[in-house]
């Protein structure tokens, strides 16, 4: 895929196109996420991250930060949290850890597959809203639920780092985007 | 699929961090216990051996919490999805029980002396 000056306004109409479907599938996987019964609290599995992680590969840098703020504000409509400081912690996580997927891979390319690119992702988006709730909500507090919400984000992540990398490699359809883009 | 070692630096990486922070925050648990409350920017210290019950107010209301036979619990809270009610009576230093929605958080701590270092990171 040779990204050019004189690439066709075709190509990024594509790209942008994609950047809406994906959206989409944000926002779609924010809903099933929200039916995730949590046993635990803070316990999260992060489906919605699938797309980016997935587009990561695919987008310049800023689709790639509107897809994530299509992420948020999808998440945030789905669980109703759009216009609460759930909403904070929210976008804080997901553009950190989404920054911090797009240094690694960039960086280090394919000799980092989608499930270390993905628990670097988590750390860092976790890391983020523990910050955020030591300065917002409880104090020094926070540092007693950083270990479980650490432990419980690195070990989805490395359950959708498996699936990303196996969809990113089989799936026709994502192999037809990329001739396409 | 096969994994790069990138992949378990990675992994390595998040375990330690994990680890720092498991070490930072549950260390010394030998000294005298206490209650530990934030609500509404002010922090509540009562000894957990100690019987009592505290209204602490946040954003929704009073929460309700009880020390009781060394063991402290939610009893009531004006959250819509009371997991903190549903969350089990703590006793030992670094366990804690959060009600999110009315911004409290309960904790045990080790005793004065012993707190979380806020410089460690």
């Amino acid at each position: 895929m040779a990204r050019t000056l004189t690439s066709s306004p075709t190509s990024s109409a594509r790209r942008l196109d994609l950047v809406a479907l994906l959206g989409a599938v944000c926002m779609f996987l924010s809903a099933i996420e929200y039916m995730i019964p949590k046993p635990i609290p803070f316990l999260r599995v992060g489906i919605a991250n699938l797309p980016i992680l997935i587009s990561l590969d695919l987008l310049p840098v800023p689709l790639l930060l509107l897809l994530v703020v299509l992420k948020v504000l999808g998440q945030g409509i789905v669980g109703g949290s759009l216009f609460s400081y759930v909403f904070l912690f929210s976008a804080a996580g997901s553009f950190s850890s989404a920054l911090a997927m797009l240094f690694v891979r960039r960086i280090f390319g394919g000799r980092i597959t989608l499930v270390g690119v993905g628990v670097i992702g988590a750390l860092c988006g976790n890391a983020a809203q523990i910050l955020l709730a030591r300065v917002l909500i409880f104090g020094e507090g926070a540092w007693l639920i950083a270990p479980p919400f650490l432990a419980l984000g690195t070990i989805t992540a490395v359950l959708l780092g498996i699936f990303a990398e196996r969809f990113a490699k089989r799936s026709r359809w994502l192999a037809g985007i990329r001739g396409s883009l | 699929m096969k994994l790069k070692a990138l992949d378990f630096l990675a992994i390595l990486l998040s375990l330690l961090v994990i680890g720092a922070f498991s070490i930072s925050a549950y260390a010394g648990k030998d000294a005298p216990q206490d209650v530990a409350i934030e609500a509404s920017g002010v922090r509540w210290i009562y000894p957990l051996n100690v019987d009592r019950q505290e209204r602490v107010p946040g954003p929704l209301g009073d929460t309700v919490v009880i020390i009781k036979g060394g063991r402290a619990f939610v009893d009531d809270s004006p959250c819509p999805d009371k997991l903190c009610v549903h969350m089990p009576a703590i006793s030992r230093p670094g366990q804690w029980i959060a009600c999110l929605p009315n911004r409290v958080f309960v904790r045990v701590r080790g005793g004065s002396g012993q707190d979380v270092d806020e410089l460690s990171y």
